[in-house]
């Protein structure tokens, strides 16, 4: 427009007035990239605003900038990434740490609901019956419904974009299925002849059911396994159109390579809805009594043991009681002996005592009876008798002979008290006048004179002994040249 | 990941469902199971480097050719019509078809199989019918799907095509 010589400028002048100048200003903020963007400044959160209100497109538009551009933050400085963060970690960390205990109960609760209701083993049976595993007959049971599959298929050729399935959904080929839910529409569609623009939008086929959508480019099925709800078609619709808006230079550039659907896994992922059966949400009863019966019966063993340990203790008191009882008696025994073995020995020293007292005594006696002995033998021994000449009658009424008889006695009673028996040898003698063997028979008769004399003034026979001292054999103490008798005393 | 939907077209009983089987499975059977509509199968391989994934639409053959499914062949990337070098008919049969997809679906990479080899001495097919096939411009290959002979080169034939003339 600015082009051209200044007449032409000038004629156009003529011919636009002032909107002409007023072009030329707009053109030149168009092409002034600073104009424009100052331009666009002024209006670009007032248009984010307005189209984010009509619909989601605009989130589609930014989401992969905008997780590039946080990826790439993150990448260039973590820390304060982890700074902004830390203050909702905690809380948050805390909450799933409270969530996932609460699961595991509930879990317990229907594993333990699972392995012990009725009703599962009811489903075991099934599942044994039909061959399929357990898992997934309480899945259909307990299932309303659930989305297992999505493909997003290229309409033209059939061949499959992107295909997504839920855990449990046992899927074959998709590329294969892709391409004969395409035949089946084509075959649908040309064996009924039915109008071209009509499509094919729900197959059905027991519990699953197979929606389909059809846009310009793609067609999206899903299958649901179970009643379908009202609101799952919407959901299909709105992510197909969504998937159209996002990849239509995709769909155009299409010639067999996937690589540009590969996105769209997000979006068909978010058609995997299910919905279990509703339940009425009862406290975890099971768990929580199989909980109670651990704690019980834990509490019973432990309250068992410490009664066993208390009785044990009791009992071990008692047997200290009576190890104690049996050592009191045993002391009072003891001491019972000891004051016996006591009295025993004050006993015995009594009678030690007195024995000795005794023995003293005794041996007083003795040493007084020896005393006796000795003295009444000196005098025995030193009495004589005198004869006359040539003669040898012995007066019996002689003093001298008298307190002989009496000394003898004397001295036998002594003796018995020593518990011996005296002898007394009388040796009778003779002067040296005469014939030896008369003196021989004077000695002789003059000791038996004095013996019978003595034998009867009371002194007993068995206590002398007479004899002649001139007799050969007898000691030459004995032995006195004079008209007497000598006395030797011997103790037997 | 290239994914091609490819279509085997051709007379009833020429060998379409064999010559898939003894690509796909490596398998062959004499027994003769009639296909009803179309059967689909998937062929992964490495071609020049690249991940290439046939998706194989088996279609059922027909006597009348007019009656072929024309909507089975929408999007296809090529075809191959098999021949039964025992059955004069079933070369006709070819020639119409190829006629026909060429009207419905334009020119596309295609090859010829003059199946059945095995029985060669009982071919009605002969020289003079096949010069005016290699005149199309389209590779003709001679295959054997009980024997194995030349099953993979029909497919790499089109494979081929894509490569220059065709994307």
């Amino acid at each position: 427009m600015t082009v051209g010589t200044p007449d032409v400028v000038q004629l156009r002048r003529l011919l636009f007035g002032k909107d002409y100048d007023e072009l030329l200003a707009l053109k030149e903020q168009f092409e002034q990239s600073d104009k424009y963007s100052a331009s666009v400044a002024n209006i670009i959160s007032e248009a984010l605003t307005l189209r984010g209100s009509q619909d989601n497109s605009l989130s589609d538009a930014l989401a992969p900038t905008i997780e590039n551009a946080l990826t790439q933050s993150i990448c260039n400085n973590p820390k304060r990434f982890a700074d902004v963060l830390y203050p909702v970690m905690g809380p948050a960390i805390r909450k799933s740490i409270n969530q996932a205990l609460s699961e595991a109960l509930e879990t317990l609760n229907q594993v333990l609901e699972n392995s012990l209701s009725l009703r599962s083993w009811k489903w075991r049976f099934d599942a044994w019956r039909s061959g399929q595993t357990y898992a997934k007959v309480a899945l259909l049971n307990t299932l309303v419904y659930q989305v297992e599959q999505v493909f997003l298929i290229h309409r033209e050729s059939g061949l499959l974009l992107q295909h997504v399935a839920s855990p449990h959904a046992i899927s074959k080929d998709p590329a294969m299925v892709s391409g004969m839910l395409t035949a089946i529409q084509d075959f649908i569609a040309d064996s009924f002849a039915v109008n071209q623009t009509d499509t094919l939008r729900t197959l059905s086929l027991g519990e699953l059911t197979v929606l389909l959508e059809h846009g310009p480019h793609a067609v999206l099925a899903m299958v649901v396994r179970g009643t379908v709800p009202a609101d799952l078609p919407n959901l299909l619709m709105e992510t197909a159109a969504n998937i159209h808006r996002q990849y239509a230079p995709a769909f155009k550039a299409f010639n067999g390579n996937t690589e540009a659907f590969t996105a769209t896994e997000n979006l068909l992922a978010d058609c995997l809805k299910s919905q279990q059966q509703h339940v009425q949400k009862r406290p975890p009863w099971l768990a929580l009594l199989v909980l109670l019966s651990l704690v019980g019966a834990a509490s019973y063993l432990l309250y068992q043991h410490y009664q066993q340990l208390a009785q044990q203790e009791a009992e071990a008191k008692q047997a200290q009681q009576q190890v104690l009882q049996t050592l009191n008696e045993r002391l009072r025994e003891l001491q019972t002996h000891t004051s016996e073995l006591q009295n025993s020995v004050t006993t015995l020293s009594d009678q030690q005592r007195q024995q000795l007292r005794q023995q003293t005594q005794q041996a007083q006696q003795l040493t007084t009876a020896a005393q006796t002995i000795s003295k009444l033998t000196q005098q025995i021994e030193a009495s004589t008798y005198p004869f006359e000449a040539g003669k040898a009658d012995v007066g019996l009424d002689d003093p001298m002979l008298l307190q002989l008889g009496k000394t003898i006695r004397e001295l036998i009673q002594a003796a018995h008290q020593t518990g011996k028996t005296p002898q007394i040898l009388i040796a009778g003698n003779a002067d040296d006048s005469g014939t030896n063997d008369i003196n021989q028979k004077l000695a002789e008769l003059r000791a038996e004179n004095l013996r019978d004399a003595l034998v009867r003034g009371g002194v007993p026979a068995f206590a002398v002994v007479a004899y002649s001292a001139k007799q050969a054999g007898q000691p030459a103490t004995l032995q006195k040249n004079e008209r007497s008798t000598s006395y030797r005393v011997t103790l037997f | 990941m290239i994914q091609k939907k490819i279509c085997l077209l051709g007379s009833f009983s020429v060998g379409k469902t064999s010559l898939i089987s003894r690509y796909v499975n490596s398998l062959f059977s004499e027994k003769y199971l009639t296909t009803v509509g179309v059967k689909i199968d998937k062929k992964q391989l490495t071609h020049d480097g690249n991940e290439l994934s046939l998706i194989i639409w088996d279609i059922a053959g027909e006597d009348d050719f007019t009656n072929i499914r024309t909507a089975y062949l929408r999007g296809m990337a090529g075809y191959i019509i098999v021949i039964d070098g025992t059955r004069q008919n079933s070369y006709d049969v070819a020639l119409s078809i190829h006629e026909m997809v060429k009207q419905h679906v334009g020119e596309l990479p295609m090859v010829f199989a003059l199946n059945k080899a095995d029985l060669k001495p009982h071919w009605q097919v002969d020289g003079q019918h096949i010069r005016p096939l290699e005149q199309f411009g389209y590779p003709v290959l001679e295959t054997s799907a009980k024997l194995d002979n030349g099953v993979a080169d029909i497919f790499l034939a089109l494979i081929k095509q894509w490569g220059s003339n065709h994307d």
